[in-house]
Parts: structure tokens; C-alpha cells; sequence
């Protein structure tokens, strides 16, 4: 997969980050943005609004003065009104007609010259008429009632002319006389087409509809031409009354609109007229959109090509990384013969190549020391189990039995490691004597197996030459003692047996009392012993004798068994060995003692690693004087 | 178990080292790496004490290890004595006999006893 990639992690990493932020920055941006738009088009359509307005006033402006020229001349020359409102007329091209109505001084004897009109017809002609024909009397008519009071000129509410097909509007001044503060009205009309055209000239945004709305709130002129005539919408009504500007108008409010539009308008002086602009705010905001899709699009173009390049740049930086990744795998499968990527910079990549290179030394040379030390340990190993076998040698056969048959021994040695310090040993003495030992090297392991073997040599040299144990203990302690700065020492039982009488003496060098098993029970047989061999060069070894019966066993033990044990279990020690030693039938062969001692201790220690070395060594004298014994000595030989 | 070994600041004459744990083939070592920094203290004619009271446990090994101490001590004139074992440690001195009987004392007032003989021997003597 792609994403495996620390790379392209990364670089989904920016995308996704940065997509976040300028989503939320464009969402503000947008905000920002929209309430500008609407502040810029709301002032573009103030501008728009002031100037129609203006242009609008300028307009009504000269029909006003027009008006109010007429009723300044009039006011001494009524007779002269039918010429002078012709004459006027026909300067002032804008104008549909100019009437001059006056108070009728006999209503019952009007004449024509009460209410002069000169009109423009549709060819541009101008006709002289009357007022007379009106349908309405003209001095009870609202407008010339309105036009009365209006010594300064107010605007007539516009009306529909039949003949023109138009809206018309009139401005109406009184006309002051002499005597009398008013005599008549003088108006001039205009055709409000003009204001239609005005608002088609109008320089307005896009999209934006103009209209002229009077005081009423009709529409005077209004670029969608069938709301002329109509009167506006009441919120907009409401809008104008409450000078609300720029009013948002929504056909939910009641607008006659189909979409929310908004609505900017300014009064016109002079008038009670209004000018608007109205404009639908989906177009108002469709520049702002359209902006923001194109912002949108290149920010994304900008976060692909940000990513593209963090992606290149994560990608060549890390290069050397999934290089050594995969010969960290290399190092895995113990393959160290590698090529590593070339260190360009002193980066933490190239830091790291180095390490790695360093480590893949290191490793090697470490490598090579623990075959070393294992071939090492291997040979020791070997060496160490040929050492055993030639300590073994050292010993004798584990069965022995006199060739009278007097005399049986069985032995048993078990090192706890490959090599041990325990010792045992027999021989005879001449043809009369037997001598028997049981030792103990202090310490375990190497240095006590050579003591052994120095002590189990020694031993079989001066034994020949002597008959007493305490002799043979004496003079090898001697000799143990020479050279022995390392104060290595040996616990040895010592026994010579008369073959003939069965008589057995005993010296003990600090080794444990051995057991006697005679007469149905077993006994610690009290051996005052000396110091252990090596150590005191005057030692002396004093001799305990005892006389065998037949049948009767002794066993020598060293403290492998007595101190046999199992984790922080309590020793085995000589009153379960006693027990043990008590429990064998009497007249079983020492093989039997061996056995069943060893298997006791086995059971007590659980199977688990020998603590110490074991030695043990059973001897029975089968009296060959007795009956009883002769028979048994057949039976074992 | 382990063995500690502890020592007061020694002083030429005479310096106490306490036993505490198991003296066996595992941590005579312990023993004599902490000795051969407190033997050399002591003064030819010094005397070493051993305090064993708080040791539960000797092996053959640690015999020979207080053996190869008491060589050294005495090869340069001095003593090493033992105080107060407990029984066990007591009853494998006596069976081995690797430290002589009359080392062994079992209380500070005995060792003081022996060490004001020797001193008045030896002035006797002089």
C-alpha cells in the first residue's frame, strides 16, 4: 500500500492539514468577503441613486420654473394668457402643454380666456383649447383647488391622458394678483416618458432594476414597465416611511419579488418622489461566489503541488532510510555483508547511517567473540568431561571383595559437576591388611579435583609403607601441607582392617563419624578426629579400633549426603541417613547399602541438581570363621 | 543468601570484620576481596577478629578461606581469632579443626581475656 511510506504519510498529512485550514480561513474569508460586496454594491447603488435623482430634479426643476414663470406673467396679463402660454410652449420643447386657469369672474358667463391650454399634439403641433369642455367644472376640480394653495408650485398627482396614451404630470403655481392674493393656477404638464427613458439610460449595475415611486408609493416610472401605475409593496412602503435603506426585500415578506432583493433608495428633493434600485442578491453576490470558487480551486491546485513537493522532498530525504531498513533486516537474517547508502550530510539520516555502520561492526566483532567464547566453552566442556574420566581412573572399581572373601566393598562417586573433589579409595596392605578412605576436598570444581588427585596419589605411596591410620593420615597431612599457600585442604576417613580378625582402626581428619550397622541397628561410630589434611603440619591423628563381627557394615559417607538438600529445604542429615541405614535388612551386600542410601537422598532432594559431590563407600566384613557368614560370602562372591 | 561483610575503621593493633550470611563456595570470594583490603591495615603483630555471630552458614570452602586468612596473618606475626560462632559454624570448626580450638572464643570478654595474656607474656618475656 502507498501509505506504507512514511513519505507519502507526510504528504497526505499536509494535504489533509492544510485542506483544514483553508477551509476554515476561506469560510471566513467568504464572510469577510460577502459584507464587503454587499457595503460596495450598496454605495455603487448610492452613487447610481444620487445621480438618477439628481438628473431627475434638474428635469423637474425647469418645468417647475416654467410653471412659476407663466404665473408671474400672468398675474398682471390674463387677458394676454391664451398667447403668452403658447409662446412660452413653444420654447420649451419638453413640455406637453402649458394651461392657465383662472377664478371665473361669472361662472355663469365663462369665456374661453378663463382657462387658456396650449397642448402639443402627437405631431408636435401646437393647438390652442380651452378648459372649458373639461368634463368637470376646473375651478372645483382638486388639482386647480390644490393649485390655488400653492402659492410656490406643487407637483399634481400624475394622471393617464387618454388622447396621448401617457402619464402626464403637472406642476401647478398659483398666479398672484393685485388685489386679491391668488386669481388663478398656472400649470405646465410633462409626459413622465421621459422619466422612463431616463431610467433605461441609467448607468446601473447589471442586473439591477430602477423605478420613481411618489409619495403614495405608486410607480411612476418603473423599468419593468407593468408595474407603472401600480403602487409598491409594503415593505418596501414600510422601508421608504422608515427610511430603512438599503432594505433587504424577501417574497417571504410579502415582496412582490420572486427572490430576496435588496433595495436601495433616496428621496428626491424637491419632490415627494422616491428613486430606488433594486437588485436580486444572488446576482449581487454571484461575483463574490464566483471569486470564491476560483480562490477555492487554487488554494487546492496550491495544496497539491505543496504536498507533491513535500512529498519529492520527504522522499529523497528518506531514501536512505528505507535503504537502511531493509538491511536492518539484512542484519536480522545475520547477513552483515552489506552495501549502507553513501553519508552526504551530517544529518540525523546520516548520523543515523553511520550508527548503523558502526553497529554492523560492532555486531560482527561481537559476533565473532561469542563463537569464539563458544568453541572455547565447547573445548573446556570436552576437556572438563576428560578430566572426569581420568579422575574416575583414578579410583578404583566401585566392587571389590577379598580374595578370601572376608572382606567386601562397594563404592559409589558422584561428582556434582563434571569433575569433583570427593574421593574414595581401597587397596590392601600387604596380604593381611585392607585400607580403606573416604574424602573431602575443600571447595568444588578444578582446583579441588587436582587436590584430590594429589591427595589419592600421596595416599597410595605412604600407605604402603604404613599399617597405622593415624600414621597414613599423619604423614600425608605432612606432605598435603607443603606448598599449600592456597590453604586447600581434605577431610579424610582413614580405615585399615585385619583381614584375619576383623579388627577395624579408624582415625578421622575433620571427616564426618561413619555409620555402623550392626546387631539389627545402625550407630554414629565416635571417631575423635584431627585437623583436616593440609592445613597444620603438627597434627596428630588419634586411632579408634573396633572389632567386626561378621555381617557387620560400615559405611563412609562424605557430606554430599549428610548435607544433601533442595533449595532452602533442611539438610538431609545423619539421623535420617541412620534411619535409612536402619531400615536395610541385615546381611544385604554393600551394593544394597549404596543403593538404597543413594536412592534416600534422591528422593529427599527431588530430583534436584546435586548440591555437592557424593562419595560413599560400604564395607562388610563376612566373618569366615562363622557358618553364617561363609554362606553369605558364597552368595556375594 | 548472600554474605556481608562489615569492618570498623581498623587499627594497626587489632581490627574487628563481621560475618553475616553464608560463607560457601559461592561468596568466599566476596570475603576475600573484602579482606585484602583490611588485612593490609592491620600491623604485623595485629590481631584480626572475625566476629561470626551473624553467620548462619560455613561451608568447606569458607573453611579454607578463613584457613588461607589465618596462614596470612600469621606469616607476618599476627593472630587471627574467631568470636563467637554459632553452634553450627561451632560444631563444623570442631569436626574439621581447620582453625585451632584456642582461636574460637565465644565472647568479646574471653578474647579480651587471651589477647591481655598474650600481651603479658610477651612483656614478661621482654
Amino acid at each position: 500500500m502507498v501509505l506504507r511510506s512514511i513519505a507519502s504519510r507526510l504528504a497526505l498529512g499536509v494535504l489533509v492539514g492544510s485542506a483544514i485550514v483553508l477551509i476554515v480561513t476561506g469560510g471566513l474569508l467568504l464572510s469577510h468577503t460577502r459584507g464587503q460586496m454587499l457595503r460596495q454594491a450598496q454605495s455603487e447603488a448610492a452613487a447610481v441613486s444620487d445621480a438618477a435623482a439628481t438628473r431627475i430634479q434638474g428635469r423637474i426643476d425647469a418645468v417647475a420654473k416654467v410653471a412659476q414663470v407663466v404665473a408671474g406673467v400672468l398675474s398682471t396679463r390674463r387677458d394676454q394668457a391664451p398667447g403668452v402660454i403658447h409662446d412660452i410652449l413653444a420654447v420649451n420643447p419638453e413640455l406637453v402643454d402649458i394651461s392657465a386657469a383662472f377664478v371665473p369672474r361669472d361662472v355663469n358667463h365663462l369665456r374661453p380666456e378663463d382657462a387658456p391650454v396650449a397642448r402639443r399634439d402627437g405631431d408636435g403641433r401646437l393647438v390652442a383649447a380651452d378648459r372649458l369642455s373639461d368634463p368637470e367644472p376646473y375651478w372645483s376640480s382638486p388639482w386647480f383647488v390644490r393649485g390655488l394653495n400653492c402659492d410656490h408650485g406643487c407637483w399634481q398627482p400624475p394622471f393617464r391622458s387618454a388622447a396621448r396614451e401617457e402619464t402626464l404630470i403637472g406642476y401647478s403655481v398659483a398666479i398672484p394678483g393685485k388685489d386679491v392674493p391668488v386669481i388663478g393656477v398656472a400649470d405646465a404638464t410633462i409626459s413622465l416618458g421621459w422619466l422612463q427613458q431616463l431610467l433605461g439610460e441609467l448607468a446601473k449595475p447589471e442586473h439591477a432594476s430602477a423605478f420613481v415611486a411618489d409619495a403614495n408609493g405608486d410607480f411612476l416610472a418603473h423599468d419593468w414597465r407593468s408595474y407603472i401605475g401600480t403602487r409598491g409593496s409594503k415593505p418596501l412602503l414600510q422601508a421608504i416611511a422608515n427610511k430603512q435603506n438599503p432594505v433587504r426585500i424577501t417574497p417571504e415578506d410579502g415582496g412582490r419579488v420572486s427572490e430576496p432583493v435588496w433595495v436601495y433608495f433616496v428621496p428626491i428633493r424637491g419632490t415627494r418622489w422616491t428613486f430606488g434600485l433594486s437588485m436580486p442578491e444572488r446576482q449581487v453576490l454571484a461575483d463574490l461566489r464566483h471569486t470564491y470558487y476560483i480562490d477555492v480551486l487554487l488554494g487546492v491546485l496550491a495544496l497539491m503541488g505543496v504536498s507533491l513537493i513535500t512529498l519529492v522532498i520527504t522522499r529523497r530525504l528518506m531514501a536512505p532510510l528505507t535503504v537502511l531498513a531493509d538491511r536492518a533486516e539484512n542484519v536480522s537474517r545475520g547477513d552483515l555483508d552489506f552495501v549502507l547508502p553513501e553519508v552526504r550530510r551530517n544529518d540525523d539520516v546520516g548520523r543515523l547511517t553511520r550508527a548503523f555502520d558502526q553497529m554492523r561492526h560492532q555486531l560482527a566483532g561481537h559476533i565473532d567473540t561469542a563463537q569464539r567464547i563458544a568453541r572455547d566453552q565447547a573445548r573446556m566442556t570436552s576437556e572438563l568431561e576428560i578430566a572426569g574420566q581420568i579422575q574416575l581412573a583414578l579410583i578404583p572399581d566401585p566392587h571389590w571383595i577379598t580374595d578370601d572373601g572376608s572382606l567386601e566393598v562397594h563404592a559409589a562417586l558422584r561428582p556434582a559437576s563434571a569433575v569433583g573433589g570427593d574421593l574414595y579409595m581401597y587397596f590392601p596392605l600387604g596380604t593381611r591388611h585392607v585400607c580403606v578412605m573416604v574424602g573431602d576436598v575443600s571447595d568444588k570444581g578444578i582446583p579441588a579435583a587436582l587436590f584430590m588427585a594429589r591427595t589419592i596419589t600421596l595416599a597410595r605411596t605412604i600407605a604402603t609403607h604404613a599399617r597405622s591410620p593415624s600414621d597414613i593420615l599423619g604423614t600425608l597431612n605432612r606432605e598435603l601441607c607443603k606448598g599449600n599457600d592456597t590453604c586447600m585442604f581434605v577431610t579424610l576417613l582413614c580405615g585399615v582392617i585385619e583381614t584375619e580378625t576383623g579388627l577395624l582402626s579408624l582415625a578421622s581428619a575433620g571427616h564426618e563419624q561413619p555409620v555402623l550397622h550392626a546387631g539389627g541397628s545402625a550407630i554414629l561410630v565416635d571417631v575423635e578426629t584431627g585437623p583436616a589434611l593440609g592445613l597444620d603440619r603438627e597434627a596428630e591423628y588419634p586411632v579408634r579400633v573396633l572389632s567386626l563381627l561378621g555381617g557387620d557394615t560400615l559405611l563412609m559417607y562424605t557430606d554430599g549426603v549428610s548435607e544433601a538438600h533442595a533449595g532452602n529445604q533442611r539438610l538431609y542429615g545423619t539421623h535420617a541417613l541412620l534411619d535409612s541405614v536402619g531400615r536395610i535388612d541385615e546381611g544385604a551386600s554393600p551394593e544394597t547399602y549404596v543403593d538404597r542410601v543413594l536412592e534416600d537422598v534422591d528422593a529427599y532432594t527431588a530430583g534436584a541438581p546435586a548440591y555437592d559431590d557424593i562419595a560413599l563407600l560400604v564395607l562388610t566384613w563376612h566373618d569366615t570363621g562363622a557358618e553364617g557368614a561363609r554362606i553369605h560370602a558364597v552368595v556375594h562372591s | 543468601m548472600t554474605l556481608i561483610v562489615r569492618s570498623e575503621s581498623p587499627t594497626p593493633e587489632r581490627s574487628t570484620v563481621w560475618l553475616e550470611g553464608r560463607l560457601d563456595a559461592n561468596t568466599f570470594t566476596d570475603l576475600d576481596d573484602a579482606l585484602r583490603d583490611i588485612t593490609p591495615m592491620v600491623d604485623n603483630n595485629g590481631t584480626l577478629v572475625l566476629d561470626l555471630s551473624q553467620l548462619e552458614y560455613i561451608s568447606s570452602a569458607g573453611l579454607r578461606s578463613l584457613a588461607q586468612l589465618r596462614k596470612q596473618m600469621h606469616d607476618r606475626g599476627g593472630r587471627t581469632l574467631l568470636l563467637n560462632p554459632q553452634p553450627q559454624v561451632k560444631k563444623v570448626f570442631d569436626i574439621v579443626k581447620a582453625v585451632p580450638v584456642k582461636e574460637v572464643f565465644a565472647s568479646v570478654a574471653e578474647l579480651d581475656q587471651y589477647l591481655d595474656h598474650i600481651q603479658r607474656t610477651v612483656s614478661g618475656q621482654n
